[in-house]
């Protein structure tokens, strides 16, 4: 069963529109969304949580419309994590910690305090006295202290340090070894996406670029420098997308369409995002 | 829902000495009188909460959270309510008080309509709070205060003459209350729920 299922979906603001979108996240799979800012993911977010109106088409979460009355109970499944941690500033972690387990049905008290000595958070501590990454891991003990079946993280890992973000990127791992447990993460960080994502999603101006298999984007596509005069001479359907640069150009190439011996790189996914957005090659890439 | 009530009150445990302050200030300076603006300021607590949610987004955090758009708003009232019927007692205690050291004579009617009007002003105004947030709220509130005071007094007057019996008179009022308050949550929603989608 796939966790989500997005058809069509669109949403329009004075200046913004997104979608029309249609993605899929497969069970016990990690779908990264990757953007500038602005590009749509956040929005993308609430409107699968239903917290903001859509104006078109239809969104699936674990199965069920998340519009249908019964989304309220399933959010017990759902772990949230925002790009900022939004708890009032007076609040303890205690405090929070009792809001969470008066909230979810199946709050696990053992799990989160094993997190929160993991992560040393302070108990006495007001929010407002948390630093930002203290703010997010503990955004991210709550989302995976309620035995949820879906991950919602929008860059759940900013403001970490490489060290945490590495520890935690661990965590989204171990989450998703059980096959009925997936996560949609968008960050903007891509080497994190890069570690951990299964499938790989672009927006850019509300717009979904392309959608692929992490391994096989990065396999399929290389990066291959030359002269001008060079590029020339490749076929038209290995280019996906060039960059003039100061002594010659780059580009990224498909790599069963370049001629044998040809010098060729394997990209970051990075590089696939920057020449994409660049070039603006919806479809070049994708399926 | 209890959660969010819980929550409410921790993140108001920083502001009950000012609300204790003003308690004082206000016995002191307006004696029996002033032990009925303990029962209205109670009734502005979910205001403050509101308050400190708005500042921190907490909208965000409790729309990805297991609660329906009426969980967040009854909450809200809830608090109110409590804060009313807690400070009842206390206003009462007060009163009393200032009646044996001869600041002013005691009737229950004050305490009573002052419920009342607690009870209006959190209907009257969270709705409001809901849909233009808690600036344009309080100044609303202030307006309110005086506006449903007045009315309420009127309204009391002019139900004693028709009515006659004060039991029954006070019946009425609580299914007045009671019926403008079910209206009023069910706008909150409606409202909220209109102000986050959007």
């Amino acid at each position: 069963m796939n966790a989500l299922e997005i058809r069509g979906l669109t949403r329009s603001f004075p200046g913004f529109t997104l979608g029309p979108l249609d993605l899929n996240l497969p069970g016990g799979c990690i779908l990264g969304l990757v953007g500038q800012n602005g590009a749509g993911k956040s929005t993308t977010i609430r409107l699968i949580l239903n917290s903001l109106r859509r104006d078109g088409g239809s969104i699936r979460v674990l199965g069920l419309d998340n519009q249908d009355a019964a989304f309220t109970q399933l959010k017990n499944d759902i772990g949230v994590v925002l790009d900022t941690a939004n708890f009032p500033e007076t609040l303890t972690l205690k405090h929070i910690a009792a809001l969470m387990r008066g909230s979810y049905t199946r709050w696990d008290e053992a799990r989160f305090n094993e997190l929160v000595q993991r992560f040393g958070l302070p108990e006495n501590k007001k929010f407002r006295d948390f630093s930002r990454g203290m703010q997010q891991k503990l955004a991210i003990a709550c989302a995976l202290s309620h035995q949820a079946r879906l991950l919602i993280l929008d860059e759940a890992t900013a403001g970490l340090d490489p060290l945490v973000r590495d520890e935690i990127l661990d965590l989204f791992r171990e989450f998703v070894a059980d096959e009925e447990h997936s996560i949609l993460i968008s960050s903007h960080i891509s080497s994190d996406l890069e570690k951990i994502c299964d499938y790989i999603a672009c927006l850019h101006q509300g717009k979904l670029l392309f959608t692929a298999e992490k391994d096989a984007l990065l396999e399929d596509l290389a990066l291959w420098q030359g002269s001008a005069e060079q590029l020339e001479e490749l076929a038209d359907e290995a280019i996906v997308a060039v960059q003039q640069q100061p002594y010659g150009v780059t580009a990224l190439v498909k790599r069963a369409e370049m001629p044998a011996g040809a010098q060729l790189e394997k990209p970051r996914l990075d590089d696939v995002f920057l020449f994409v957005v660049k070039q603006q090659g919806k479809g070049a890439c994708g399926k | 829902m209890k959660a969010l009530v819980m929550k409410d009150l921790h993140v108001l445990r920083a502001t009950l000495k000012y609300y204790l302050f003003l308690i004082m200030v206000f016995t002191l300076a307006m004696r029996s009188a002033g032990s009925i603006f303990i029962i209205l300021y109670t009734a502005m607590l979910p205001y403050t909460a509101l308050a400190y949610d708005e500042r921190a987004h907490f909208e965000l955090q409790a729309t990805a959270m297991p609660y329906s758009w009426r969980d967040l708003v009854l909450s809200k009232y809830i608090l109110g309510w409590l804060g009313v019927i807690v400070s009842l007692p206390i206003s009462i205690a007060i009163a009393l008080l200032c009646q044996y050291l001869g600041w002013g004579p005691f009737y229950i009617e004050q305490q009573l309509s002052a419920l009342f009007s607690g009870v209006m002003l959190l209907a009257v105004c969270l709705p409001v709070m809901f849909r233009k947030g808690v600036e344009v709220g309080r100044v609303l509130n202030i307006l309110m205060v005086l506006v449903v005071c007045t009315v309420a007094m009127m309204m009391f007057a002019l139900l004693g003459e028709i009515i006659g019996n004060a039991v029954l008179l006070w019946l009425v009022v609580a299914a007045f209350a009671a019926a403008v308050s079910v209206a009023s949550v069910k706008l909150s929603e409606k409202w909220y729920k209109k102000r986050i989608m959007e």
